[in-house]
């Protein structure tokens, strides 16, 4: 777990594909690529697999029907109305998930760095609990008071870690302690509240994606769409990050901007994700570590870590929906199932010098 | 599974044209407003009703309209237990608040009541499915749901019928409770996490405020839900002249932890099982939102235990 490997040489290794182009030269490593090929046809299977199954199932016949507008229009509800935004916030919501995880991990170099374990949901948690509290309906309120709660939470985390922001470990006891405090909040706030209140917080609180539409996917789409470049530019910086500190700073890293700066991204990334669809544990754990397998490890696996989230969560909604006949599972639950297993298997498995 | 389903649709579709064949001479739509203050079209005598909330099942089976399926009870695996044979048969379109869409669409309702105080988002996609009517809000006793229930679905005049007998009965039973008359009644759910009484404006307080029944000062805060679990240090908020208490589900968690609370000293230290006057009754009934077929059955409740023979 201490020594990191020379990443670099690693990925010349695995093979590369040289592209030249006038004085610019790109050099497109083949694993990745092809892992992300992988991933992309993996998920448009899940996707396909997703429309299909449910309380109802449908043929692949089905689908091609409802795609060329030739189906009932009970078909078409079910599968275009209801199932397809869901599919789609759930995937958005897993490639926030999975990158603010790969970012968090790489920023922090552990693997245990994780937005949930930072605070991040029980931020969220706090500015729903807090949003439903104020509103007079005595439903949730609007969507965004769950992405500010996350908001919140890390600039807590930031003000109270103060210069050790930018150290990996300090930042995560930090994360912890901030975390615990909020989720007593919580704790206290239920605790005085109606229990009507209480009921309407539940289906959020278990990260159900059930009702979930196009208003969540568009915050989502907004969020993704305008953080991604910026993590594309860190992505230099973030590799070197994964060295050793000294080195990384003589090659010209700055150690403390990219930190901050990844740690804001991955923040507002998971806020919205959480803060959407309620706390969906395990997804920014277990997607960059699967990404980073897949991919060979040589270098961060953003966009297979953004792959591998969709993957999983468009996979849990999936299985919570057909699992148990006429009771949904929300992904949630799904997820903290899986979680658990995986995290034993992720230590078993741990191979002396793949730790990172 | 495909030659089924398509052997299921291709029934319903007969079953459509035939609602439509027969439906289009007289039966038209007409706009309401639901509890929400939402306007509906809604068709004027509806044929496959969806009841999705208790209260909603238990009015319409009142006017002796079967719903063509209805969400779990609050913690039960189907129909709540207290309407027992009246519920049978009736499917289930998913767990407690929480139908699922694809067995909505599949029961194929023209009218949807859900009642209470559904998600906009659920609410939002059920309407896509069929009219879909807030039939009441969560603090409105059941004769004002009723009535809006009753006029939903054509039956406006049966609802007044409805209630003039739970009148009657009421007058019955408040003469039979002789020297109990205005007696403090306690009414307890318990919790896995132990005991929880039932706030001043819950359904079954309002059905002992009408027998003129009082309430222990202890559990006079307004609120339709139930309090906060109790300890049993605080467990003499529960006693009373009489104590009500029930679980959700019949066996379970919740009651064995009440059968292994009722050997504690907490418990047997209660003036009200000193004198033996605790009534174990069905949970889901006493604590849930009630209708006109449950306030009959708590009136059948208090009249076995405290009325005289």
């Amino acid at each position: 777990m201490n020594a990191p490997l020379p990443l670099v040489p690693r990925a010349l290794e695995a093979g590369t594909l040289g592209l030249r182009w006038g004085p610019f030269s790109l050099l497109i490593a083949w694993r990745p690529l092809l892992t992300g090929l992988l991933l992309l046809l993996a998920l448009a299977g899940a996707i396909a697999l997703a429309l299909l199954a449910g309380d109802t199932w449908f043929t692949p016949a089905d689908l091609w029907a409802v795609l060329s507008g030739r189906a009932s229009p009970d078909q078409q509800l079910l599968m275009i109305e209801f199932r397809l935004p869901r599919i789609l916030v759930g995937l958005l919501a897993g490639a926030a998930l999975g990158l603010a995880g790969c970012l968090t991990q790489a920023l922090s170099r552990n693997r245990l760095a994780v937005p949930d374990v930072l605070g991040v949901s029980d931020g969220a948690t706090l500015g729903a609990v807090v949003g439903l509290i104020a509103s007079t309906s005595g439903m949730l309120g609007p969507w965004w008071t769950g992405p500010l709660g996350a908001l919140v939470a890390i600039v807590l985390l930031l003000l109270a870690a103060g210069r050790h922001a930018g150290r990996g470990e300090q930042i995560l006891v930090v994360g912890l302690a901030i975390a615990a405090l909020l989720r007593a909040f919580v704790e206290l706030l239920l605790s005085r509240q109606d229990l009507t209140h209480a009921g309407a917080l539940y289906n959020w609180s278990t990260g159900s994606l059930s009702g979930r539409g196009l208003d969540a996917a568009l915050p989502l789409t907004i969020g993704l769409a305008c953080l991604f470049l910026p993590t594309l530019l860190l992505l230099r910086q973030l590799n070197l990050l994964r060295l050793d500190p000294d080195i990384a700073r003589t090659l010209g890293v700055n150690l403390q901007r990219t930190r901050l700066l990844a740690l804001l991204i991955a923040v507002l990334l998971a806020g919205l994700a959480v803060g959407l669809c309620g706390p969906i544990a395990f997804v920014a754990l277990a997607a960059p570590w699967l990404a980073s397998r897949l991919a060979g490890g040589g270098r961060l696996a953003l966009l297979g870590s953004a792959l591998t989230g969709a993957l999983l969560i468009v996979l849990a909604d999936t299985g919570g929906r057909i699992l148990l006949a006429g009771n949904e599972l929300p992904a949630g639950v799904v997820c903290n199932l899986l979680g658990g297993p995986f995290l034993l298997w992720l230590l078993f498995n741990e191979r002396e010098g793949e730790a990172r | 599974m495909s030659l089924r389903l398509l052997q299921r649709s291709r029934r319903q579709l007969v079953m459509v044209a035939l609602a439509l064949l027969t439906g289009t001479a007289g039966a038209g739509n007409h706009t309401v407003t639901d509890a929400l203050g939402r306007s509906l079209s809604v068709p004027d005598q509806p044929k496959r009703v969806l009841a999705l909330s208790e209260l909603d099942l238990d009015a319409l089976l009142a006017l002796q309209q079967k719903p063509v399926g209805t969400t779990n009870g609050r913690g039960q695996d189907g129909p709540p237990r207290y309407l027992g044979t009246a519920a049978q048969g009736i499917s289930s379109v998913g767990a407690f608040a929480s139908p699922v869409l694809d067995r909505v669409i599949a029961a194929r309702p023209d009218l949807i009541l859900a009642g209470g105080q559904p998600d906009p988002a659920l609410l939002s996609q059920l309407g896509k499915i069929a009219p879909t009517v807030v039939s009441y809000q969560l603090g409105e006793d059941w004769q004002t749901a009723l009535r809006r229930i009753a006029s939903l679905v054509g039956q406006g005049a049966q609802s007044e019928g409805v209630i003039a007998h739970y009148q009657q009965r009421l007058a019955q039973t408040r003469q039979r409770l002789g020297h109990s008359k205005g007696a403090n009644v306690s009414v307890v759910r318990w919790n896995p996490q132990g005991p929880a009484y039932m706030l001043k404006d819950a359904f079954a307080s309002r059905v002992l405020a009408d027998l003129g029944l009082q309430r222990p000062a202890g559990q006079q805060q307004p609120g339709i839900a139930h309090s906060p679990p109790l300890s049993l240090e605080a467990l003499n908020r529960i006693d009373g002249d009489w104590l009500f208490v029930g679980t959700l589900s019949a066996k379970g968690q919740a009651s064995d932890a009440l059968a292994a609370a009722r050997q504690t000293p907490a418990f047997q230290q209660l003036q009200v099982f000193k004198k033996n006057r605790v009534v174990e009754v069905d949970g889901s009934l006493w604590t849930g939102l009630g209708g006109p077929l449950a306030a009959l059955a708590v009136l059948a409740d208090v009249e076995k235990a405290l009325g005289k023979p």
